[in-house]
């Protein structure tokens, strides 16, 4: 095969379909992307047997079909340091050329006998979403999941259709986000976990905010579809908490914050505190806040806030982690937080559509 | 059952006779075994006080007549075996004759038993040693046991017995391991006249292994298959990020016997060598089968070692099985996944030299150690590992190494080690980057040298060392969970926790019950915002069982300490942003004895400018 490739888009297809691959696989064939060269157009593909993805490429000059495994990385690498706007690659027998204006690689390749295909869609049936909805949903619930592996299943994002909406939601057993969505139109009702990895491969590829994506569920699997870009993975298996069951309902004390102001001061009290202090105490008082990081090794700050607030004096802690990295994607002006008493759970909502529930710290 | 018979005294002299009765569990076990041998299908055990004022075991099995029943607690008395090519062929769980006799001179037993040919059933009971005739009374099919007031003649003994939920989980592990071996029979059991268990007679071992461990286990179990060279296996398998903190969970039965063998427990360990760290252990369940005359079980009083006519065919029959079990199933990709970016073999190699270092820093103190820096420490011969190198291969491998080293230099004088500093000093310099090596050790630059740092040896340490400092000053923050994570737990296990529930709420785990067999955590360390709050505790669960009952508080609360901070501690393999490497510096200047981890191993060591110039030949 052999084909003329522009080097932006070539480079971009590139590091997309490599975020799929497991770094130090012991699967010479996983580290390579698959190159698919037809009449219609270039096609990259790259899987690491959970998660498949296929990127289209724009820009080519297609001289003859064919295809071949080629080692990623060196790929990626090659492509990178192009001078050119354009470069040639051509895939013969055992071993592929690439060529720009003024250097010459040629790359062992592999077999391609036995590289695992990327799934299509094989049903009618899906969702369909704008990107840049569907991406803002990723980022506020995706830095709420566990981050390793974990006995439950809340190593992944839960994705919960209902007629019209798209629910997403997010735990790691500490704390949970959740995030709502229209969706252009509806078609399943099935819910399915979708793997942390997956969910930021295809963060990456959502890049037009008015591009429609269609997603299936289908047979433990989830495939995405883009106009350039088809995803294919496998889902969590397990049930996700539930969740609905720890929102709690019933706080009565309610607080607005300027989103900005509130990151500020928890990042300013939560300066001297580390890895193992105490959380930052908020201590709400009539139209008062004080927030309070301390650590044994390195001292104490406090931060003062003024706000409206009416209720009874009350205390809670938490990890300031998690309400940083919270207020850091809400994306809205303002938060609220509903609290119920000291040391209950506390409720962050910020618009009609994303709520995030923080479990509180307290000394035992 | 046949009649019993005087077993002739050339015979009592082959039988190894040994301690069979120790503790109420070793009762229960062998009136169990008595019962399976019957035939039974149901078998109800009730114990009070931990099995110190009563076991009583009731079966359905055949039954004695009444001479049988006269002579059940003769000495050698038994219906099994009566010469002694006998011996050569057992094919039941009792042989000897002596188990009733052993339990009857130490205790207050009674009889009751019927067979199906007869009418009424015959009552006997000893006290002590002094029985009386058989007495007919009415009485079901099958065979009671009551034993009371064990040791009661032998007050050293009876002293020497612990306390009831000691005692009561010693009788749970007993009576699982008999349930293991014999899925299909119906067993209960009660303590102090509560339900604790209810084991319908199960149609697989699954099903079983359900009934014990509960779904979360059992489900995630694949099965091994093989029958070769007269050795039929059958093998239940966790994956590997189920394995524990001790062997305990690995269960091997041999023709419906548990039995312990290191033979069978070094393959299985083989065969999950790569895919579990090094000082954790699979979960397994091993049932094997082969013909009687292979195996020799009258080498230990309570039958629980054996001896294989060929130990190496069970050893290579059992490694084999599971080694083709792994390579063709899915789980070899679940655990590519989950080892993370490192591959199965990289994983190997490090986790060997690190075994061999740690081994041999602790097998001579690091004073004196020279440790000699010098060039390529590539010659380390890899094959070895497939025929599991002990740690003194290992040690002497690393001697060789070390020593061409010092032979490469002409002088090996005091100064020209790397030594293991009691108080190092590790302040990185302002231009002192750290530089993360092989994903195990951090290097980074002093005011006067380098230094060089186990990174997980030294975050376990202060880790350790801060939250056993917290605990001191009552401050330790518990970070409520979102939902309660449950912890299957064993019924010894159970009875363990109950005990130590307030030492692990003074560290910030709070727990609560959930059903019969679990607990859930509801609160955990705040600090140790990376751990999985279910399994850390499942862990410190794992370890607590192994400690010696009498164990003092502060003793469990360390076990605990340590427990937790390993867990939580970046592992070898981790890769650390140069952010994590500072902090893990930074933090070891405030943590008291951050030269050694909380097992004793140093994890810092420290090289001076001037040894590094002495080395280099500047001075
Ligand atoms: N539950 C029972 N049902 C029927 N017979 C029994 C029962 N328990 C004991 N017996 C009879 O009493 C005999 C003596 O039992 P005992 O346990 O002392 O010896 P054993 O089982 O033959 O050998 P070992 O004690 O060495 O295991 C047995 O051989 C058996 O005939
Ligand atoms: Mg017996």
């Amino acid at each position: 095969m052999k084909a003329i490739c522009n080097r932006a888009s070539l480079l971009e297809a590139l590091h997309v379909t490599s975020a799929a691959i497991t770094p130090r696989t012991p699967k010479p064939a996983l580290q390579c992307v698959l190159v698919d060269c037809q009449e219609e157009g270039l096609t990259v593909v790259a899987t690491d047997l959970q998660v498949g993805i296929r990127y289209r490429l724009e820009q080519v000059e297609v001289k003859q079909a064919g295809r071949g495994l080629i080692p990623a990385d060196r790929f990626l690498a090659i492509v990178r340091e192009c001078p050119d706007d354009t470069l040639s690659v051509e895939i013969g027998e055992s071993s592929c050329r690439i060529d720009t204006s003024d250097s010459h690689f040629t790359l062992n390749t592999s077999e391609v006998e036995g590289f695992p295909a990327v799934r299509e869609a094989n049903g009618q049936d899906g969702l369909k979403i704008k990107a840049g909805l569907l991406r803002g949903m990723i980022h506020r619930t995706l830095f709420a999941a566990a981050k390793e592996s974990s006995r439950y299943a809340i190593n992944g994002v839960l994705w919960a259709p209902e007629g019209k909406n798209l629910m997403m939601v997010a735990t790691d057993g500490r704390r949970l986000a959740q995030v709502q969505a229209e969706l252009i139109s509806g078609g399943t009702e099935a819910t399915a976990i979708v793997p942390t990895k997956t969910m930021s491969l295809l963060d990456r590829c959502l890049v037009e905010a008015e591009e429609q994506v269609w997603v299936g569920f289908q047979e433990n699997r989830i495939v995405i579809i883009l106009p350039r870009v088809t995803i294919s993975s496998t889902l969590v298996e397990g049930t996700f908490p539930k969740y609905n069951e720890v929102i709690p309902h019933d706080n009565t004390v309610k607080v607005k914050f300027k989103a900005d102001a509130l990151l500020s001061a928890f990042r300013r009290a939560s300066l001297l505190t580390t890895e193992n202090s105490q959380g930052v105490r908020m201590q709400f008082s009539k139209d008062r806040l004080v927030l309070t990081g301390r650590a044994a090794e390195t001292g104490e700050g406090k931060v003062e806030l003024g706000i409206e607030y009416g209720y009874d004096d009350l205390e809670v802690g938490f990890n300031p982690h998690y309400v940083l990295e919270a207020l850091r994607v809400v994306g809205t002006e303002e938060i609220s937080l509903e609290l119920k008493a000291a040391n209950t759970p506390g409720v962050f909502r910020s618009g009609d559509d994303f709520l995030y529930v923080v479990m509180p710290v307290s000394l035992s | 059952m046949g009649q019993i018979q005087i077993l002739p005294e050339l015979l009592v002299n082959k039988i190894a006779a040994g301690e069979v009765v120790e503790r109420p569990a070793s009762v229960v076990k062998e009136l169990l075994e008595n019962a399976i041998d019957a035939g039974a299908g149901r078998i109800d055990v009730a114990v009070e006080d931990g099995g110190k004022r009563l076991i009583q075991v009731t079966d359905d099995g055949a039954g004695m007549g009444r001479e049988d029943i006269a002579l059940a607690w003769t000495a050698h008395a038994t219906s099994k075996l009566s010469n002694a090519e006998d011996l050569l062929a057992i094919k039941t769980m009792g042989f000897r004759g002596e188990a009733l006799a052993s339990i009857a001179s130490v205790s207050r037993v009674r009889i009751v038993s019927r067979t199906v040919d007869n009418e009424a059933g015959y009552e006997v009971s000893c006290e002590g040693g002094d029985s009386h005739e058989p007495r007919p009374t009415a009485a079901a099919v099958g065979t009671s046991v009551w034993v009371r007031d064990l040791f009661f003649n032998v007050p050293a003994r009876r002293k020497f017995l612990k306390g009831t939920s000691t005692e009561t989980s010693h009788v749970c592990e007993q009576l699982t391991r008999v349930a293991l071996a014999q899925s299909q029979v119906h067993f209960t059991l009660s303590h102090n006249g509560r339900k604790n268990l209810d084991l319908p007679a199960a149609s697989n071992l699954r099903e079983r292994i359900t009934g014990l461990f509960g779904d979360e286990l059992a489900q995630t179990l694949i099965e091994a298959d093989s029958d070769e060279r007269r050795i039929r296996i059958q093998a239940l398998l966790a994956p590997p990020d189920m394995s524990r903190t001790s062997s305990k969970w690995q269960y091997f039965f041999l023709n419906g016997r548990y039995i312990r063998d290191r033979f069978i427990q070094h393959a299985v360990r083989e065969a999950y060598r790569g895919l579990i760290e090094a000082n954790r252990f699979p979960v397994a369940f091993l049932y094997l089968q082969m013909a009687p005359e292979m195996v020799d079980v009258n080498v230990h009083p309570t039958k629980i070692e054996v001896r294989f006519r060929d130990s190496n065919a069970v050893h290579s029959q059992v490694l084999g099985t599971l080694r083709e079990r792994f390579l063709k199933s899915d789980l070899s990709s679940r655990m590519r996944i989950e080892q993370g970016e490192g591959g199965q073999a990289d994983g190997e190699k490090t986790e060997q030299i690190r075994r061999a270092v740690a081994d041999f820093l602790k097998a001579s103190p690091p004073s004196q150690a020279p440790l000699a820096f010098g060039p390529g420490s590539g010659g380390y011969s890899r094959s070895r590992h497939n025929k599991g190198p002990t740690g003194q291969e290992l040690r002497e491998e690393l001697n060789k190494l070390f020593e061409a080293d010092r032979q490469g230099s002409s002088s090996t004088t005091q100064s020209e080690r790397l030594e293991a500093q009691a108080e190092p000093t590790i302040r990185a310099t302002a231009a002192g980057a750290v530089l993360q090596l092989h994903r195990m050790y951090l290097v980074a630059e002093t005011d006067d040298g380098l230094i060089i740092v186990d990174q997980h040896a030294l975050h376990e340490r202060i880790l350790y060392e801060q939250l056993s400092q917290r605990v001191g000053r009552g401050q330790v923050a518990s970070q409520q969970l979102l939902v309660p994570m449950p912890v299957e737990l064993t019924n010894q296990q159970r009875a363990m926790l109950d005990k130590v529930q307030e030492i692990l709420s003074q560290v910030g785990i709070e727990l609560v019950d959930f059903g019969p067999t679990a607990v859930a955590v509801q609160a955990f360390p705040a600090m140790l915002d990376r751990a999985d709050p279910g399994a850390a505790v499942q862990d410190i669960v794992d370890r607590l069982v192994e400690m010696p009952t009498d164990s003092a508080a502060e003793q469990v609360l360390e076990e605990v300490l340590a427990s937790m901070a390993c867990k939580a501690a970046v592992k070898a393999g981790d890769k650390l942003s140069e952010e994590e490497m500072s902090q893990l510096l930074a933090d070891a200047e405030f943590a008291e004895r951050s030269s050694n981890c909380p097992h004793g191993r140093p994890t810092i060591l420290k090289m001076s400018l001037a040894e590094l110039e002495k080395q280099f030949k500047r001075t």
